[in-house]
């Protein structure tokens, strides 16, 4: 499929009308792609800019990004976490002017986009981060720790059900539990995968599996689709799928903070989802299309859109402020909320980048029981460093 | 052990002969057999090695192919630069470990060796600094692009982890696949980033090829001479056939040499592959030798067990019988002079029977002659016997009257002399002519007379009482036991110390079996024989002697009383036993004592006596006791 998507994006390239600019839109978010389509249209419209969008999976990106990036080819914008930024130098990220940033997004936004200091990306939505989902008709009361879910566990299984679901394998998921035990992938520009909080994080993690509390070879459907089915009673997911989920099970759903790990509450990731320009398409001929189509983005009336049609958070200040008011009493924000207040956001230097690949080579060597937790925090951070080290040597 | 038994005989020479020349035919075919067979295995194992060489090269080409079209794979080829694309590489690698199961490990490596990817996952653990030279390309532009690289290696890290190793072949073969990355910029050349490399033991290629191999056939991989990989070990003293194919796979030098050894087969295990056959035709001569066999004793045999019937039937006298008509003329020869024998021993019989009954007649008619003498000699002996105890009674009779006769008669005299006198005196007294003189003669005369009747009937009741000491009447029947030799000495002894006169020497000898017996009886046995001595025997004799001697027999005791008296002659020992016998009636002897001790002996003893004369004089009484078994022995 990858090599399809490549196909199209490469054919479409060279297929773009030249009355208007035509800008190729790389799109990373299985949710709201159609949204997002129906606004480039809207854009269209007022500017006459044609925009195509390129859905790319989560996966596929930044290796889709840096092959266009060594082969020259064009890719206009990315719309993606900020964390891929961490890949600037190799895909040559724009660096973004001031005068771009609407005056709206707030400093802490804007900060997830820096890049030794420069701003590679513009933040259009907030949050992407972790929280506990849960169906309101199973749980009546949410656990608020592990041990209590713990205690949960039988009554459910009685029931004929799994205590909760989530992509175990996934490293973003599992970053958060590092984070609880006071760890962090990286500090500024240098990686801290080795450490005492990544073996308790890592015996933790595993410990939550081999008690049978969450099945190890979970995938995404075990935090979405095993919820909405039944099949779970509690699953942590993202921001992203909110919207889903609270169509799927209305008032059911019932969202709330990932319990804490004893008396340390649990720390998940977040980032900003930014428009990035690859190969420096800012200062190609596109250049003033692309800066139309962030003022475009940027707007109160577009981030309310988004807001209104995928429940995505807006980085728009004023609209953010305005929301959180308004909807008060909307349960499920104010508990996306609240585990927002306890995230953390993810570094977008390049040393995010190999801090994620090291920690999840250390990680499936621990999971498989081929090491221990300390021979595991090690290869993370050997593995992170010269990958690290081999990019800023191959990196022209 | 000798074999009696005509059918055992002809079954083991059945055999013999029926499998004698099966065996030698047999063991030459065999031979012949095996030769062919040795042929055809060489062939069948030149046919397997090329097949195996075969499949192996297929396997090691598919998973070069596979790494070749891996190196294409930009994602591959990116890893060694950014593990940005070692996700998607992992996915691939591990797909080309799934697909080519006898691959033990595939890595990518940058061109310093250090592992990018790795799949399965316990060989990212592996330090492959071992294998750096392996990347021998130019890391600068090429014109064309490098070619693989070919190794043997021999390391044990790569069994899989959990999977024991498939013995201790530790040999593998390892290529490296350049990564190329062909610049879009440039007109042309190759750059080579990194490495692909595949590592397969030689245990894990032989693997699960479907290829079986028998028991005594072994795989073996070898280069340069030096073994690299065997599927088994052999023996080295078996013999083998060997077929070696020499494989040029993916240009190794010097090539690999695929050996298949299969040890040759004996005759035997020939034997044991072709048993069915084997044991068809093994089966199908028993049974021909066994039908035969059978056949041939049945032959024999029956007419042998019917004329063992008919002898049979002949010696329980069933001469009548008719034997069955026999198969082969030696038989039927021989039944018919059993036959005839038979006919003669019935004509025989019948002469002798006729000859029997005659005989028989002959012996009845005698036996009635002398059934009838006998009848004869029988009464006569009992009119001899009638005649003697009326004899002997008679004489008994005359005997007791003879003695009583006397002081009987005495008596009466001097009864009838009492009865005149008082007759006489009544007369006188009656008359008045009684004198005191006459009356005082009278009285005188009548007291003599009573003191003659009274002193006559005591001599008549002393006869009585001998005559009933004949009978025994008084004699005591308590039957006790005492060593008899011992208690005859004592009788004898103290019978011996009431007597006045010259008293005889006792002598006593024998055995001295403690008996039971009447011991009254005995006791006056031995009373009447020592008186018959002294009054009879010891008159003339001036060294008077009586000897005792118990002789103890298996069921009877006999005691022997001698003395050396003047004896008895030889025609008067049958008689001294009769009543009222005596050589000296003159001197008072009445001739009872020695019939006392003849009818103590039979009534109270249960014995019987006899007399005999003692050498050179004297009188001997025998006396046979009966014993009781299990009571009397000796003492």
């Amino acid at each position: 499929m990858r090599y399809g998507l490549f196909v199209t994006l490469f054919a479409s390239l060279f297929t773009a009308s030249s009355i208007a600019a035509e800008l190729s839109f790389f799109y990373y978010r299985e949710q709201g792609k159609q949204v997002f389509q129906t606004l480039l249209e809207q854009f269209s419209q007022e500017t006459g800019h044609q925009v195509a969008l390129h859905q790319v999976l989560s996966s596929d990106l930044q290796p889709a990004l840096v092959k266009a990036a060594l082969s020259g080819q064009t890719v206009d914008v990315v719309f993606a976490p900020s964390d891929a930024i961490s890949i600037a130098n190799i895909i040559h990220l724009s660096a973004v002017p001031d005068a771009m940033i609407s005056e709206h997004v707030p400093p802490e936004q804007l900060a997830t986009t820096l890049n030794q200091g420069v701003v590679r990306g513009i933040p259009i939505l907030q949050g992407n981060h972790l929280m506990l989902f849960y169906n309101k008709a199973l749980v009546s009361q949410p656990a608020q720790t592990w041990q209590a879910l713990r205690a949960q566990q039988p009554a459910l299984a009685k029931q004929g059900m799994r205590t909760i679901g989530w992509p175990y394998p996934d490293m973003y998921w599992f970053a958060g539990f590092v984070h609880s035990f006071g760890g962090r992938m990286t500090q500024g520009q240098s990686l801290t995968l080795d450490s005492p909080a990544m073996q308790q994080a890592l015996r933790f993690y595993r410990d939550l599996s081999d008690s049978g509390l969450i099945d190890a070879n979970c995938d995404y459907a075990c935090g979405l689709q095993a919820l909405i089915d039944g099949e779970v009673a509690y699953a942590i997911n993202g921001e992203w799928a909110l919207a889903e989920l609270q169509q799927q099970l209305g008032t059911q759903l019932g969202v709330t903070k990932i319990p804490a790990i004893g008396d340390q509450h649990f720390v998940p990731f977040s980032s900003s989802l930014v428009l990035m320009f690859p190969n420096d398409a800012l200062n190609g001929p596109n250049g003033e299309a692309l800066a139309a189509l962030s003022q475009f983005f940027q707007r109160y009336d577009t981030q309310l859109k988004i807001y209104q049609q995928t429940r995505f958070l807006p980085v728009h200040q004023q609209l953010f402020s305005e929301l959180t008011e308004q909807e008060a009493n909307n349960p499920v924000l104010q508990g996306s909320l609240l585990q927002l207040a306890d995230a953390i956001p993810m570094s977008a230097e390049s040393v995010q980048n190999s801090a994620w690949t090291g920690m999840r080579k250390g990680f499936e060597l621990y999971i498989q029981g081929l090491i221990d937790e300390q021979q595991a925090s090690q290869f993370m951070q050997q593995y992170a460093e010269r990958d690290h080290r081999q990019q800023r040597e191959n990196t022209p | 052990m000798r074999i009696k038994q005509l059918r055992s005989v002809l079954w083991l020479s059945l055999l013999l002969i029926a499998l004698a020349p099966t065996l030698t035919i047999g063991a030459y075919l065999l031979k012949q057999i095996s030769e062919l067979d040795q042929q055809n295995v060489s062939h069948a194992i030149y046919l397997k090695t090329e097949d195996i060489t075969r499949q192996l090269t297929q396997r090691l080409q598919q998973s070069a192919r596979e790494a070749l079209s891996l190196s294409q794979v930009s994602d591959i080829q990116m890893t060694p630069n950014s593990a940005i694309f070692s996700y998607q590489a992992n996915l691939l690698l591990s797909e080309l470990v799934q697909h080519n199961p006898w691959v033990s490990a595939a890595y990518i490596v940058n061109l310093k060796g250090q592992v990018m990817e790795g799949a399965p996952l316990f060989s990212q653990l592996v330090d492959l600094e071992d294998y750096h030279h392996l990347l021998t390309w130019d890391s600068g532009s090429n014109a064309s692009p490098p070619a693989l690289v070919t190794e043997i290696y021999n390391d044990e890290r790569f069994h899989r982890r959990g999977e024991p190793p498939r013995g201790d072949n530790h040999h593998g073969l390892v290529f490296a696949q350049p990564l190329l990355q062909q610049s879009f910029n440039s007109a042309s050349g190759y750059r080579v980033t990194g490495a692909i490399l595949v590592f397969i033991p030689f245990a894990y290629l032989w693997h699960d090829t479907g290829i079986a191999l028998e028991q005594s056939q072994r795989i073996s991989l070898s280069q340069d001479g030096s073994e690299l990989f065997a599927s088994a070990h052999l023996s080295p003293s078996q013999p083998q056939l060997k077929t070696t194919i020499t494989a040029g796979w993916l240009s190794l030098s010097p090539p690999i040499d695929v050996t298949l050894s299969s040890d040759t087969r004996s005759i035997w295990q020939l034997l044991l592959e072709r048993r069915a056959n084997v044991v068809l035709v093994v089966g199908l001569n028993t049974a021909l030798v066994i039908a035969l066999a059978l056949f041939l004793t049945r032959h024999i045999q029956q007419p042998l067990t019917s004329l063992t019937q008919v002898v049979g039937r002949f010696s329980m006298g069933d001469y009548l019988y008719k034997p069955p008509p026999l198969r082969y003329g030696e038989f039927e020869q021989v039944s018919e002079l059993l036959s005839s024998m038979a006919n003669k021993v019935m004509v025989d019989q019948e002469l002798l029977e006729q000859r029997v009954k005659q005989r028989t007649l002959e012996l009845q008619n005698a036996n009635s002659e002398l059934e009838a003498t006998l009848k004869e000699l029988e009464d006569t002996q009992q009119q001899l016997v009638e005649k003697e105890k009326l004899a002997a009674l008679g004489g008994l009779v005359s005997g007791v009257a003879h003695e009583l006769n006397t002081p009987l008669g005495v008596g009466i005299s001097a009864s009838s002399q009492i009865a005149d006198n008082a007759s006489q005196v009544l007369t006188q007294l009656e008359q008045g002519q009684l004198s005191k003189h006459t009356l005082i003669n009278t009285m005188e005369q009548n007291q003599q007379a009573a003191q003659l009747m009274e002193s006559s009937m005591k001599r008549a009741a002393a006869l009585v009482k001998s005559f009933k000491a004949i009978a025994g009447a008084d004699i005591d029947s308590t039957q006790q036991s005492f060593p008899l030799l011992s208690w005859c000495q004592q009788r004898l002894e103290m019978e011996l110390t009431t007597r006045n006169q010259a008293l005889p020497a006792l002598r006593f000898a024998g055995d001295n079996p403690t008996i039971r017996f009447n011991a009254s009886a005995l006791e006056q046995i031995l009373h009447s024989l020592l008186e018959n001595s002294l009054q009879h025997g010891f008159t003339d004799q001036v060294a008077p002697e009586i000897a005792i001697k118990v002789t103890k027999g298996t069921e009877e005791v006999f005691l022997e009383y001698r003395d050396n008296g003047q004896g008895v002659d030889e025609e008067e020992l049958t008689l001294i036993f009769n009543p009222f016998f005596t050589t000296r009636r003159g001197e008072g002897n009445i001739g009872l004592g020695l019939n006392q001790v003849f009818n103590l002996v039979s009534l109270h003893l249960h014995g019987e006596v006899s007399a005999f004369q003692v050498k050179p004089q004297g009188l001997g009484i025998k006396i046979r006791l009966a014993t009781e078994p299990g009571v009397n022995g000796n003492s």
